[in-house]
């Protein structure tokens, strides 16, 4: 499933907010967007059309988003469809209670759209493995496919490995913000990173030496001194 | 919200006064309905005794003061020394004995006659006057009292008003606590509600600022939505102090602390750091991050949203008074087996007035929000919420520090 493929639905009785928000998710690849500026004609658009993900303010015209979710939940539309809230309440008992009943995400308002897209993007990889990027990834003589998880450098083919091409994913989907070496190997290593540090520097190596030029200066997959690592925006 | 001294001394010499007042007022009041009310009316002995002649080894009382005696529903009766009945008047049946004993007298003089409240008067060397009431509800005591008791009383007269004093203080202290607690309640509450109001709009306009440059290829317009959405960034961390600093200072609101590793932590808070400047910034700015390998694995109980808002706010202090960029330094270390966290750049520091202010103990309590406002006295606060010890200065050539000493 591509992006261009999922329908968003957006509850937001702001109708300003849902329209940037629809723009930014297009300016990501999305196509395909509802909106609803109240919970009855969001329940109007589940009913009629596969929706996606849902993108829920808490807050609405007509009734609260915590007990739309529910309600949702107890009409058995869930466990499939995703939803993330978005609330201008950061108090933490809200958050806590949103992700508490099974949101997917708690976003509280106002948002940097980097981050919001960010977020949208890894619900909808967990919910139905979204193929981010079909094509391949241009990096100077470098061509990445991460669907066949090899790189094209030179005339040569060379097959990353699952960890590599793991690593070289979240750096891609980061791509122009650090990654913090905590965040890379809690991703790498689910099951428990403590000190797999040095076994990331290892993979990061290989990873360079397969897609940089020059492996030991590095263009596009730099490193952050202290903090993690880059992939520099292509 | 503290109070100035002289606020608080006025405040307990007016309770003080108060109290001194009330109390006298009370002891007024308690006289004079003491006073009032004992006030049992029998009729007159010597009334009795002048209306009363004595003609041929008979007495009789006058017909005027015998329909005083009806109305007042009063008896009366003359004892001999003999304990003998030799007048009465109105006197019920069963009262009628042919002789009173001594006893009998010591019973009613004291006492009641049968029940009867009495007075007994002596009227002469060999004659007892007694005026009892017929129906009424009357308390007889005997009173008697060790005069050197009245000094004892006059001792705990003092202890008594100073009791009462500490208690009126304590009630009056308690009710104009709840009442300030309920109206700074209602401030957290309406900052938050203000705050709640801005971020929609808020995320309209950023939303909006920062697709702009991905619409236009005019270089001017896209500087501009920079600026709009630099400042929106601002405002929004401005509402954010704001909302922490109500909580902090008035909330009821409890700062949850948890373990978390103080490196990761941090990498954490400046990485997002770094994420949310724009690319000429994150060029001109160079973070250095310096973490001791001992520190590491180093866990610390702390609250994370108050330590995050602490470090972002030094942090964006940095940036924003150092707008051509600057190096940025993150040092985390023991030394003297504490663990100390010393965030500093190479910019412009602070003048000598400020960090004299900056490191005032009541710096976090002060009014002014000036350019070094809210920002570094949210740092003040949270340090002072876990009870570390935090101290800004400029360092040795260049530049600002802020260094905390963490438990």
């Amino acid at each position: 499933m591509e992006k261009k493929d999922c329908k968003i639905l957006i509850i937001d009785d702001e109708t300003e907010l849902s329209k940037v928000l629809g723009d930014i998710l297009k300016s990501d690849g999305y196509t395909d967007i509802e909106y609803a500026d109240n919970l009855k004609k969001g329940r109007e658009k589940i009913d009629s059309t596969q929706i996606h993900l849902i993108l829920l303010d808490v807050m609405l015209g007509d009734g609260n988003g915590f007990d739309f979710y529910e309600e949702l939940k107890r009409v058995g539309i869930f466990p499939k469809l995703p939803v993330i809230f978005l609330s201008a309440r950061d108090e933490d008992e809200d958050r806590l209670h949103g992700l508490g009943l099974g949101a997917d995400d708690y976003i509280t308002k106002p948002f940097l759209p980097k981050e919001l897209l960010l977020r949208i993007g890894a619900v909808l990889r967990r919910c139905y493995s979204l193929d981010e990027n079909t094509s391949d990834i241009i990096l100077g003589e470098s061509r990445v496919s991460i669907d066949g998880g090899i790189v094209k450098k030179n005339g040569d083919v060379i097959t990353l490995t699952a960890k590599e091409l793991a690593l070289f994913s979240i750096l891609y989907r980061n791509r122009g913000r650090i990654v913090t070496t905590d965040m890379l190997c809690e991703e790498l290593w689910p099951d428990g990173s403590f000190g797999l540090e040095n076994s990331l520097i290892v993979h990061m190596r290989h990873l360079r030496e397969k897609i940089e030029k020059d492996p030991s200066k590095p263009i596009f997959l730099k490193t952050v001194r202290g903090l993690g690592y880059k992939m520099e925006k292509i | 919200m503290r109070k100035s001294p002289e606020r608080r001394l006025q405040f307990i010499l007016w309770v003080l006064v108060f109290a001194i007042a009330i109390l006298f007022v009370d002891f007024i009041i308690c006289m004079a309905v003491m006073y009032k009310s004992s006030d049992i009316n029998y009729t007159d002995a010597s009334d009795i005794m002048d209306s009363l002649s004595y003609n041929s080894g008979e007495y009789i009382l006058s017909d005027e003061e015998s329909t005083q005696l009806q109305k007042n529903n009063e008896f009366a009766f003359l004892l001999d020394s003999t304990g003998n009945i030799t007048w009465s008047e109105n006197m019920p049946e069963s009262l009628k004995k042919s002789k009173y004993t001594l006893q009998d007298v010591a019973k009613f003089t004291r006492y009641y006659l049968d029940d009867y409240p009495v007075r007994t008067y002596i009227v002469s060397e060999d004659r007892l006057l007694i005026v009892g009431k017929l129906n009424a509800d009357i308390w007889k005591y005997t009173l008697e009292y060790d005069a050197n008791n009245v000094l004892t009383f006059l001792e705990i007269t003092p202890v008594l008003f100073i009791f009462n004093i500490i208690l009126f203080i304590f009630v009056s202290i308690r009710m104009y606590k709840a009442r300030q607690r309920r109206i700074e309640e209602e401030r957290v509450e309406w900052i938050a509600g203000v705050s709640h109001d801005i971020r929609t709009p808020l995320a309209v306009i950023l939303g909006n600022a920062q697709m702009i440059p991905k619409e236009s290829s005019i270089d001017e317009i896209k500087r501009k939505s920079e600026i709009i959405e630099s400042q929106g960034l601002r405002i929004r961390a401005l509402v954010e102090n704001l909302n922490i600093t109500s909580k902090l200072d008035f909330g009821t609101k409890r700062f949850e602390k948890t373990k978390v590793f103080l490196s990761v932590l941090i990498r954490k808070i400046v990485s997002n750091t770094i994420n949310s400047l724009d690319i000429d910034a994150q060029y001109k700015y160079d973070f250095e991050l310096n973490i001791d390998d001992e520190m590491q694995k180093y866990e610390v109980l702390l609250n994370e949203e108050l330590f995050e808002r602490a470090v972002v706010n030094i942090l964006n202090n940095t940036i924003r008074h150092n707008p051509d960029g600057c190096q940025v330094y993150i040092n985390l270390y023991k030394e003297n087996k504490k663990t100390i966290l010393e965030i500093g750049d190479s910019g412009i520091g602070v003048s000598a007035e400020i960090l004299q202010r900056l490191n005032q103990n009541a710096y976090a309590e002060t009014k002014s929000v000036g350019k070094h406002g809210l920002g570094l006295k949210i740092v003040k606060k949270v340090a002072a919420f876990h009870r570390w010890k935090v101290r800004f200065y400029n360092g040795e050539d260049v530049g600002f520090v802020c260094r905390m000493e963490i438990k």
